[in-house]
Protein backbone atom coordinates (compact mmCIF):
# COMPACT_ATOMS: atom_id res chain seq x y z
CA UNK A 1 0.00 0.00 0.00
CA UNK A 2 1.57 3.23 -0.95
CA UNK A 3 0.55 5.79 1.11
CA UNK A 4 -1.65 8.69 0.27
CA UNK A 5 0.12 12.32 -0.43
CA UNK A 6 -1.93 15.05 2.32
CA UNK A 7 -3.36 18.40 0.71
CA UNK A 8 -2.97 21.44 2.39
CA UNK A 9 -5.61 23.30 2.84
CA UNK A 10 -4.54 27.03 2.38
CA UNK A 11 -6.13 29.43 4.99
CA UNK A 12 -8.17 32.51 4.58
CA UNK A 13 -5.83 34.95 5.20
CA UNK A 14 -3.22 33.37 2.68
CA UNK A 15 -6.12 33.14 0.04
CA UNK A 16 -6.57 37.08 0.53
CA UNK A 17 -2.65 37.28 0.38
CA UNK A 18 -2.51 35.79 -2.78
CA UNK A 19 -5.53 37.75 -4.55
CA UNK A 20 -4.75 40.78 -2.86
CA UNK A 21 -1.03 41.41 -3.59
CA UNK A 22 -1.74 41.18 -8.14
CA UNK A 23 -4.96 43.31 -6.88
CA UNK A 24 -3.09 46.10 -5.01
CA UNK A 25 -0.15 46.14 -7.79
CA UNK A 26 -2.58 46.52 -10.12
CA UNK A 27 -3.97 49.58 -8.64
CA UNK A 28 -0.82 51.01 -7.56
CA UNK A 29 0.25 50.68 -11.28
CA UNK A 30 -3.34 52.30 -11.87
CA UNK A 31 -2.91 54.60 -9.78
CA UNK A 32 0.62 55.75 -11.54
CA UNK A 33 -0.89 55.95 -14.60
CA UNK A 34 -3.44 58.00 -14.48
CA UNK A 35 -1.38 60.63 -12.27
CA UNK A 36 0.99 60.64 -14.61
CA UNK A 37 -1.20 61.18 -17.90
CA UNK A 38 -2.86 64.27 -15.53
CA UNK A 39 0.17 65.81 -15.42
CA UNK A 40 1.99 65.29 -18.87
CA UNK A 41 -0.73 63.69 -21.25
CA UNK A 42 -4.00 65.21 -20.78
CA UNK A 43 -2.62 69.34 -20.46
CA UNK A 44 -1.15 68.30 -24.19
CA UNK A 45 -4.30 66.88 -25.36
CA UNK A 46 -6.67 69.89 -24.05
CA UNK A 47 -4.37 72.48 -24.97
CA UNK A 48 -6.08 74.33 -27.36
CA UNK A 49 -4.07 76.71 -29.88
CA UNK A 50 -4.72 80.82 -29.61
CA UNK A 51 -2.88 83.16 -31.72
CA UNK A 52 -0.80 80.14 -32.59
CA UNK A 53 0.35 79.88 -29.30
CA UNK A 54 -0.82 76.31 -27.44
CA UNK A 55 -2.88 77.17 -24.27
CA UNK A 56 -4.55 75.82 -21.77
CA UNK A 57 -8.14 76.05 -20.85
CA UNK A 58 -8.03 78.64 -17.79
CA UNK A 59 -6.11 80.70 -20.21
CA UNK A 60 -8.81 80.25 -22.95
CA UNK A 61 -11.19 81.22 -20.42
CA UNK A 62 -9.49 84.07 -18.45
CA UNK A 63 -8.83 85.76 -22.19
CA UNK A 64 -11.92 85.65 -23.41
CA UNK A 65 -13.87 87.31 -20.01
CA UNK A 66 -11.23 89.81 -21.09
CA UNK A 67 -12.13 90.27 -24.78
CA UNK A 68 -15.82 90.65 -23.34
CA UNK A 69 -15.03 93.53 -20.52
CA UNK A 70 -12.87 95.51 -23.26
CA UNK A 71 -16.39 94.93 -25.38
CA UNK A 72 -18.36 96.05 -22.62
CA UNK A 73 -16.14 99.12 -21.56
CA UNK A 74 -15.82 99.95 -24.95
CA UNK A 75 -19.62 100.16 -26.12
CA UNK A 76 -19.61 102.67 -23.34
CA UNK A 77 -17.13 104.62 -24.46
CA UNK A 78 -18.47 104.56 -27.48
CA UNK A 79 -22.32 105.46 -26.11
CA UNK A 80 -20.39 108.43 -24.00
CA UNK A 81 -19.15 110.31 -27.09
CA UNK A 82 -21.90 109.54 -29.23
CA UNK A 83 -24.62 110.48 -26.27
CA UNK A 84 -22.71 112.51 -24.25
CA UNK A 85 -25.35 113.20 -22.00
CA UNK A 86 -26.40 109.62 -21.22
CA UNK A 87 -24.94 109.23 -17.93
CA UNK A 88 -25.82 112.78 -16.76
CA UNK A 89 -29.17 112.92 -14.55
CA UNK A 90 -30.71 114.84 -17.79
CA UNK A 91 -29.90 111.67 -19.94
CA UNK A 92 -31.59 109.53 -16.91
CA UNK A 93 -34.79 111.56 -17.10
CA UNK A 94 -34.76 111.33 -21.17
CA UNK A 95 -34.11 107.74 -20.32
CA UNK A 96 -37.17 107.36 -18.32
CA UNK A 97 -39.54 109.39 -20.01
CA UNK A 98 -38.33 106.90 -23.66
CA UNK A 99 -39.35 103.81 -21.40
CA UNK A 100 -42.80 105.06 -20.44
CA UNK A 101 -45.17 102.46 -22.67
CA UNK A 102 -47.04 104.04 -25.45
CA UNK A 103 -50.46 103.72 -23.30
CA UNK A 104 -53.18 104.67 -25.88
CA UNK A 105 -51.32 101.92 -28.06
CA UNK A 106 -51.58 99.22 -25.32
CA UNK A 107 -55.43 100.47 -24.86
CA UNK A 108 -56.22 99.68 -28.44
CA UNK A 109 -54.82 96.32 -28.10
CA UNK A 110 -56.72 95.83 -25.04
CA UNK A 111 -59.65 96.21 -26.96
CA UNK A 112 -59.07 94.41 -29.70
CA UNK A 113 -57.98 91.12 -27.01
CA UNK A 114 -61.72 92.12 -25.23
CA UNK A 115 -63.32 92.05 -29.12
CA UNK A 116 -61.62 88.55 -29.41
CA UNK A 117 -61.15 86.50 -26.80
CA UNK A 118 -64.57 85.24 -27.18
CA UNK A 119 -65.72 85.27 -30.91
CA UNK A 120 -69.03 84.08 -29.92
CA UNK A 121 -69.87 87.08 -27.68
CA UNK A 122 -68.89 90.17 -28.80
CA UNK A 123 -69.32 93.37 -27.17
CA UNK A 124 -69.31 91.60 -23.41
CA UNK A 125 -66.68 93.72 -22.09
CA UNK A 126 -66.50 97.46 -21.96
CA UNK A 127 -63.82 98.99 -21.55
CA UNK A 128 -64.13 102.13 -19.47
CA UNK A 129 -60.66 103.75 -18.20
CA UNK A 130 -56.73 102.60 -18.57
CA UNK A 131 -54.56 104.58 -16.08
CA UNK A 132 -50.70 104.25 -16.88
CA UNK A 133 -48.79 105.11 -13.08
CA UNK A 134 -44.83 104.13 -13.49
CA UNK A 135 -45.20 100.55 -15.02
CA UNK A 136 -48.71 99.78 -13.95
CA UNK A 137 -51.32 99.70 -15.56
CA UNK A 138 -54.81 99.70 -14.02
CA UNK A 139 -57.83 98.91 -16.21
CA UNK A 140 -61.43 99.65 -15.41
CA UNK A 141 -64.71 98.31 -17.08
CA UNK A 142 -67.79 95.69 -17.20
CA UNK A 143 -68.62 92.36 -18.09
CA UNK A 144 -71.94 92.20 -19.33
CA UNK A 145 -74.71 90.85 -21.27
CA UNK A 146 -73.48 87.03 -20.52
CA UNK A 147 -76.03 86.77 -17.75
CA UNK A 148 -74.85 84.58 -14.27
CA UNK A 149 -71.86 83.57 -16.64
CA UNK A 150 -70.13 87.49 -16.14
CA UNK A 151 -67.13 86.74 -13.76
CA UNK A 152 -66.28 83.40 -15.89
CA UNK A 153 -66.08 85.34 -18.97
CA UNK A 154 -63.99 88.11 -16.82
CA UNK A 155 -61.81 85.55 -15.55
CA UNK A 156 -60.98 84.26 -19.16
CA UNK A 157 -60.46 88.04 -20.35
CA UNK A 158 -57.65 88.39 -17.25
CA UNK A 159 -56.03 85.30 -19.21
CA UNK A 160 -55.91 86.50 -22.45
CA UNK A 161 -54.00 89.90 -21.00
CA UNK A 162 -51.81 87.80 -19.14
CA UNK A 163 -51.02 86.30 -22.84
CA UNK A 164 -50.61 89.60 -24.29
CA UNK A 165 -46.45 90.04 -25.28
CA UNK A 166 -46.05 93.24 -23.06
CA UNK A 167 -47.46 91.94 -20.01
CA UNK A 168 -45.93 90.65 -17.22
CA UNK A 169 -48.83 90.23 -15.09
CA UNK A 170 -52.46 91.46 -14.14
CA UNK A 171 -53.68 91.19 -10.12
CA UNK A 172 -56.73 88.89 -10.16
CA UNK A 173 -59.55 91.65 -9.67
CA UNK A 174 -61.92 90.76 -6.81
CA UNK A 175 -64.86 88.88 -8.67
CA UNK A 176 -68.21 90.48 -7.77
CA UNK A 177 -71.46 90.04 -9.66
CA UNK A 178 -74.02 92.98 -9.69
CA UNK A 179 -77.78 93.34 -10.74
CA UNK A 180 -78.61 96.10 -12.76
CA UNK A 181 -82.33 96.77 -13.72
CA UNK A 182 -81.22 98.32 -16.67
CA UNK A 183 -78.51 96.07 -18.36
CA UNK A 184 -79.10 92.49 -15.97
CA UNK A 185 -76.07 90.73 -14.45
CA UNK A 186 -73.00 92.22 -14.82
CA UNK A 187 -69.07 91.92 -13.45
CA UNK A 188 -67.26 95.74 -12.95
CA UNK A 189 -64.06 95.09 -12.33
CA UNK A 190 -60.85 96.93 -11.96
CA UNK A 191 -57.09 95.03 -13.21
CA UNK A 192 -53.68 95.83 -12.43
CA UNK A 193 -51.56 95.15 -15.08
CA UNK A 194 -47.76 95.23 -14.63
CA UNK A 195 -45.86 95.97 -18.08
CA UNK A 196 -42.84 94.03 -19.22
CA UNK A 197 -39.81 96.21 -18.59
CA UNK B 1 13.04 43.42 5.49
CA UNK B 2 11.22 41.07 7.51
CA UNK B 3 9.41 44.79 8.48
CA UNK B 4 8.49 45.00 4.61
CA UNK B 5 7.96 41.18 4.23
CA UNK B 6 5.55 41.52 6.77
CA UNK B 7 3.64 43.83 5.94
CA UNK B 8 3.56 42.11 1.91
CA UNK B 9 1.95 39.66 4.00
CA UNK B 10 -0.44 41.24 5.81
CA UNK B 11 -4.02 41.02 4.13
CA UNK B 12 -5.13 44.19 6.06
CA UNK B 13 -2.30 46.53 4.46
CA UNK B 14 -2.48 44.65 0.82
CA UNK B 15 -6.19 45.57 0.99
CA UNK B 16 -6.18 49.26 2.70
CA UNK B 17 -3.87 50.16 -0.30
CA UNK B 18 -5.57 48.58 -2.97
CA UNK B 19 -8.99 50.23 -1.81
CA UNK B 20 -7.17 53.99 -1.55
CA UNK B 21 -5.94 53.27 -4.50
CA UNK B 22 -8.25 52.10 -6.64
CA UNK B 23 -11.02 54.84 -4.96
CA UNK B 24 -7.58 57.65 -6.02
CA UNK B 25 -7.91 55.88 -9.81
CA UNK B 26 -11.42 56.26 -9.58
CA UNK B 27 -11.18 60.16 -9.12
CA UNK B 28 -8.39 60.73 -11.48
CA UNK B 29 -10.13 58.67 -14.23
CA UNK B 30 -13.42 60.51 -13.63
CA UNK B 31 -11.49 63.74 -14.12
CA UNK B 32 -10.09 62.98 -17.14
CA UNK B 33 -13.22 62.63 -18.44
CA UNK B 34 -14.69 66.06 -17.16
CA UNK B 35 -11.72 67.86 -18.84
CA UNK B 36 -11.39 66.37 -21.76
CA UNK B 37 -15.62 66.87 -22.42
CA UNK B 38 -15.12 70.50 -21.10
CA UNK B 39 -12.81 71.11 -23.99
CA UNK B 40 -14.95 69.02 -26.46
CA UNK B 41 -18.26 70.86 -25.21
CA UNK B 42 -16.86 74.62 -23.99
CA UNK B 43 -13.62 75.17 -25.37
CA UNK B 44 -13.69 74.55 -29.11
CA UNK B 45 -16.99 76.59 -28.79
CA UNK B 46 -15.33 79.01 -27.56
CA UNK B 47 -12.29 79.14 -29.61
CA UNK B 48 -14.61 78.91 -32.35
CA UNK B 49 -16.31 82.05 -31.36
CA UNK B 50 -13.52 83.95 -30.55
CA UNK B 51 -12.13 85.18 -34.09
CA UNK B 52 -15.68 87.53 -34.33
CA UNK B 53 -15.76 88.65 -30.62
CA UNK B 54 -12.31 90.12 -31.11
CA UNK B 55 -13.36 91.45 -34.65
CA UNK B 56 -16.03 93.05 -32.89
CA UNK B 57 -13.65 94.52 -30.31
CA UNK B 58 -11.24 95.98 -32.95
CA UNK B 59 -13.82 97.75 -34.45
CA UNK B 60 -15.73 99.44 -31.58
CA UNK B 61 -11.71 100.39 -30.83
CA UNK B 62 -11.86 102.11 -34.23
CA UNK B 63 -15.41 103.46 -33.81
CA UNK B 64 -13.91 104.92 -30.24
CA UNK B 65 -10.88 106.38 -31.73
CA UNK B 66 -12.55 108.33 -35.02
CA UNK B 67 -15.77 109.38 -32.80
CA UNK B 68 -13.32 110.81 -30.13
CA UNK B 69 -11.30 112.82 -33.05
CA UNK B 70 -14.83 114.21 -34.07
CA UNK B 71 -15.74 114.82 -30.63
CA UNK B 72 -15.12 118.68 -31.02
CA UNK B 73 -17.58 121.48 -28.70
CA UNK B 74 -20.81 119.60 -29.02
CA UNK B 75 -21.28 118.59 -25.26
CA UNK B 76 -20.34 121.84 -24.04
CA UNK B 77 -23.33 123.34 -26.73
CA UNK B 78 -25.35 120.52 -25.49
CA UNK B 79 -25.53 120.51 -22.00
CA UNK B 80 -25.56 124.96 -22.14
CA UNK B 81 -28.96 124.31 -23.91
CA UNK B 82 -30.48 121.91 -21.29
CA UNK B 83 -29.09 124.13 -18.66
CA UNK B 84 -30.06 127.42 -19.83
CA UNK B 85 -34.03 126.09 -21.33
CA UNK B 86 -34.73 122.48 -20.27
CA UNK B 87 -34.06 122.26 -16.71
CA UNK B 88 -33.45 125.92 -16.17
CA UNK B 89 -32.90 127.35 -12.44
CA UNK B 90 -36.64 129.03 -12.80
CA UNK B 91 -39.29 127.48 -13.74
CA UNK B 92 -40.89 128.84 -16.63
CA UNK B 93 -44.67 127.79 -16.37
CA UNK B 94 -45.54 130.32 -18.84
CA UNK B 95 -43.46 128.96 -21.24
CA UNK B 96 -45.18 125.76 -21.06
CA UNK B 97 -48.28 127.18 -20.70
CA UNK B 98 -48.17 129.08 -24.18
CA UNK B 99 -46.83 125.67 -25.90
CA UNK B 100 -50.31 123.69 -24.34
CA UNK B 101 -52.48 126.53 -25.99
CA UNK B 102 -50.33 126.22 -29.45
CA UNK B 103 -50.75 122.56 -28.96
CA UNK B 104 -54.67 123.04 -28.28
CA UNK B 105 -55.28 125.38 -31.40
CA UNK B 106 -53.54 123.43 -33.88
CA UNK B 107 -55.36 120.41 -32.72
CA UNK B 108 -58.71 121.99 -32.52
CA UNK B 109 -58.35 123.42 -36.09
CA UNK B 110 -57.31 119.64 -37.35
CA UNK B 111 -60.40 118.35 -35.44
CA UNK B 112 -58.53 116.21 -33.35
CA UNK B 113 -59.47 117.48 -30.16
CA UNK B 114 -62.69 119.27 -29.04
CA UNK B 115 -61.63 120.65 -25.74
CA UNK B 116 -58.83 121.34 -23.22
CA UNK B 117 -59.46 122.32 -20.06
CA UNK B 118 -57.73 124.77 -18.10
CA UNK B 119 -53.81 123.60 -16.75
CA UNK B 120 -53.92 123.34 -12.87
CA UNK B 121 -50.43 123.89 -11.59
CA UNK B 122 -49.66 122.90 -8.36
CA UNK B 123 -47.46 123.68 -5.63
CA UNK B 124 -43.54 123.27 -6.56
CA UNK B 125 -41.73 120.18 -4.31
CA UNK B 126 -38.51 118.30 -4.59
CA UNK B 127 -37.81 115.02 -5.81
CA UNK B 128 -35.83 112.51 -4.47
CA UNK B 129 -33.47 113.02 -7.80
CA UNK B 130 -32.96 116.36 -7.35
CA UNK B 131 -34.95 118.36 -9.13
CA UNK B 132 -37.75 120.12 -8.30
CA UNK B 133 -41.27 119.73 -9.63
CA UNK B 134 -44.27 121.65 -10.34
CA UNK B 135 -46.99 119.96 -10.83
CA UNK B 136 -49.66 120.11 -13.74
CA UNK B 137 -52.56 118.40 -14.34
CA UNK B 138 -54.73 119.12 -18.11
CA UNK B 139 -57.67 117.17 -19.83
CA UNK B 140 -58.24 117.04 -23.01
CA UNK B 141 -60.99 115.83 -24.78
CA UNK B 142 -59.95 114.09 -28.12
CA UNK B 143 -60.16 111.80 -30.63
CA UNK B 144 -57.70 108.89 -31.13
CA UNK B 145 -55.32 110.58 -33.26
CA UNK B 146 -55.53 114.02 -31.15
CA UNK B 147 -54.26 111.57 -27.86
CA UNK B 148 -51.62 110.49 -29.80
CA UNK B 149 -50.67 113.94 -30.76
CA UNK B 150 -50.95 115.68 -27.37
CA UNK B 151 -49.12 112.34 -25.83
CA UNK B 152 -46.34 113.01 -28.37
CA UNK B 153 -46.15 116.51 -27.72
CA UNK B 154 -45.91 116.03 -23.92
CA UNK B 155 -42.85 112.60 -24.55
CA UNK B 156 -41.11 115.86 -26.67
CA UNK B 157 -41.20 118.23 -23.89
CA UNK B 158 -37.58 118.49 -22.80
CA UNK B 159 -35.37 116.58 -25.56
CA UNK B 160 -32.80 118.58 -27.20
CA UNK B 161 -31.38 116.24 -29.79
CA UNK B 162 -32.56 113.77 -32.51
CA UNK B 163 -30.82 110.95 -30.16
CA UNK B 164 -32.99 111.64 -27.10
CA UNK B 165 -36.13 110.85 -29.14
CA UNK B 166 -34.58 107.33 -29.89
CA UNK B 167 -35.11 104.27 -27.61
CA UNK B 168 -32.31 102.42 -26.68
CA UNK B 169 -33.68 99.38 -28.53
CA UNK B 170 -33.73 101.90 -31.87
CA UNK B 171 -30.32 103.57 -30.76
CA UNK B 172 -29.05 100.08 -30.53
CA UNK B 173 -30.39 98.76 -33.76
CA UNK B 174 -28.71 101.60 -35.87
CA UNK B 175 -25.24 101.41 -33.96
CA UNK B 176 -24.96 97.60 -34.34
CA UNK B 177 -25.58 98.02 -38.15
CA UNK B 178 -23.22 100.71 -38.69
CA UNK B 179 -20.56 98.24 -36.53
CA UNK B 180 -21.41 95.78 -39.55
CA UNK B 181 -21.56 97.72 -42.56
CA UNK B 182 -18.70 100.54 -42.18
CA UNK B 183 -17.07 100.81 -38.62
CA UNK B 184 -16.22 104.84 -39.71
CA UNK B 185 -19.95 105.27 -40.59
CA UNK B 186 -20.43 106.12 -36.53
CA UNK B 187 -19.01 109.38 -37.54
CA UNK B 188 -22.13 110.44 -39.58
CA UNK B 189 -24.52 108.51 -37.01
CA UNK B 190 -23.14 110.81 -33.96
CA UNK B 191 -23.43 113.61 -36.14
CA UNK B 192 -27.39 111.98 -36.61
CA UNK B 193 -27.91 111.83 -33.20
CA UNK B 194 -26.43 114.83 -31.56
CA UNK B 195 -28.62 116.99 -34.52
CA UNK B 196 -30.81 119.44 -33.28
CA UNK B 197 -34.63 117.60 -32.34
CA UNK B 198 -36.64 121.10 -33.93
CA UNK B 199 -34.31 121.69 -37.14
CA UNK B 200 -34.42 117.93 -37.79
CA UNK B 201 -38.45 117.68 -37.41
CA UNK B 202 -38.81 120.99 -39.64
CA UNK B 203 -36.67 119.72 -42.65
CA UNK B 204 -35.68 116.21 -42.19
CA UNK B 205 -34.45 115.26 -45.19
CA UNK B 206 -30.38 116.76 -45.68
CA UNK B 207 -29.74 114.97 -42.05
CA UNK B 208 -31.35 111.87 -43.20
CA UNK B 209 -29.99 111.94 -46.62
CA UNK B 210 -26.59 112.77 -45.40
CA UNK B 211 -26.50 109.76 -43.03
CA UNK B 212 -28.00 107.49 -45.88
CA UNK B 213 -24.99 108.40 -48.12
CA UNK B 214 -22.92 107.15 -45.35
CA UNK B 215 -24.50 103.78 -44.47
CA UNK B 216 -26.47 102.18 -47.52
CA UNK B 217 -26.51 98.21 -46.12
CA UNK B 218 -29.82 96.50 -46.28
CA UNK B 219 -29.77 96.01 -42.16
CA UNK B 220 -28.92 99.60 -41.93
CA UNK B 221 -32.05 101.14 -44.02
CA UNK B 222 -34.02 99.30 -42.15
CA UNK B 223 -32.84 100.11 -39.34
CA UNK B 224 -33.32 103.52 -39.91
CA UNK B 225 -36.72 103.22 -41.16
CA UNK B 226 -37.99 101.76 -37.99
CA UNK B 227 -36.21 104.54 -36.67
CA UNK B 228 -37.35 107.51 -38.20
CA UNK B 229 -41.13 106.14 -39.20
CA UNK B 230 -42.30 104.50 -36.06
CA UNK B 231 -40.60 106.12 -33.31
CA UNK B 232 -41.04 109.49 -31.39
CA UNK B 233 -39.04 111.22 -34.63
CA UNK B 234 -42.03 110.58 -36.92
CA UNK B 235 -44.76 112.60 -34.22
CA UNK B 236 -41.85 115.08 -33.83
CA UNK B 237 -42.61 115.84 -37.49
CA UNK B 238 -45.57 115.43 -37.65
CA UNK B 239 -46.32 117.94 -35.07
CA UNK B 240 -43.72 120.20 -34.93
CA UNK B 241 -43.64 120.77 -39.09
CA UNK B 242 -47.22 122.52 -38.88
CA UNK B 243 -48.06 125.88 -37.58
CA UNK B 244 -47.55 124.33 -33.72
CA UNK B 245 -43.26 123.89 -34.94
CA UNK B 246 -43.50 128.07 -36.64
CA UNK B 247 -45.40 129.48 -33.58
CA UNK B 248 -42.98 127.65 -31.00
CA UNK B 249 -40.14 128.65 -33.39
CA UNK B 250 -41.31 132.39 -33.48
CA UNK B 251 -42.27 132.63 -29.54
CA UNK B 252 -39.36 130.84 -28.70
CA UNK B 253 -41.01 128.31 -26.67
CA UNK B 254 -38.19 125.18 -28.25
CA UNK B 255 -36.25 123.37 -26.51
CA UNK B 256 -39.30 123.27 -24.36
CA UNK B 257 -38.77 122.59 -20.38
CA UNK B 258 -38.99 118.98 -19.31
CA UNK B 259 -41.84 117.49 -18.69
CA UNK B 260 -42.22 114.41 -16.50
CA UNK B 261 -45.17 112.11 -17.08
CA UNK B 262 -46.69 111.13 -13.35
CA UNK B 263 -49.71 109.67 -14.68
CA UNK B 264 -51.91 109.57 -18.06
CA UNK B 265 -55.68 108.10 -17.76
CA UNK B 266 -57.50 107.38 -21.16
CA UNK B 267 -61.48 107.20 -20.81
CA UNK B 268 -63.67 106.19 -23.01
CA UNK B 269 -65.72 108.98 -24.47
CA UNK B 270 -69.06 110.10 -25.86
CA UNK B 271 -68.35 109.12 -29.80
CA UNK B 272 -66.80 105.57 -30.86
CA UNK B 273 -63.09 106.79 -30.99
CA UNK B 274 -63.22 110.24 -28.40
CA UNK B 275 -61.76 110.12 -25.32
CA UNK B 276 -60.92 112.05 -22.27
CA UNK B 277 -56.97 112.08 -21.38
CA UNK B 278 -55.88 113.19 -17.86
CA UNK B 279 -52.26 113.83 -17.92
CA UNK B 280 -50.67 114.38 -14.43
CA UNK B 281 -47.01 115.87 -15.41
CA UNK B 282 -44.03 117.49 -13.37
CA UNK B 283 -42.62 120.40 -14.57
CA UNK B 284 -38.93 119.80 -13.92
CA UNK B 285 -36.19 122.94 -13.00
CA UNK B 286 -32.78 121.97 -11.70
CA UNK B 287 -32.45 122.85 -7.58
CA UNK B 288 -30.76 126.42 -7.61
Amino acid sequence: MTPTPTQTIPGLSEILRRILLPLTIFAVVLLSLLLLSWLLLLPKFTRVELHGVAQDFGRLQAYSQEVATSIRSSEERRLALILPLADSPYGELVAKKMSTPDLFAFFQQIKNVSQSFLPEKRQVVILQTIVLKGQVVELTGDVRNVGLQSMAVLAQFVDALRAMPDVANVDYPSFIREQDSAIGFHSPFTLRIHLKH
Amino acid sequence: MRFLRSLIGSPLFLGSIAVIALGCSSMFFTAHLKAITSVQETALPLLASLPSIERRLAILHEQVEVAELDKALKTGSQLERVRVSVLPAKAEVDRTLASFELLRTELQKQGMISSMSSIEIGKENSRDDGFVATPLTVEFKAHGDGVQRVVSFVRLAGLVTVGDALTVSERNALIRATEEENPAGIVALEQFFSADLFVYALEPRPFEEQLQRSLQSEAFQTAFRTATQSSLLRDAKAILQGSVGQSMSKGKYWPMQFLAIDRIAIMQGAGPDWYKLTLSLSLLRRAS
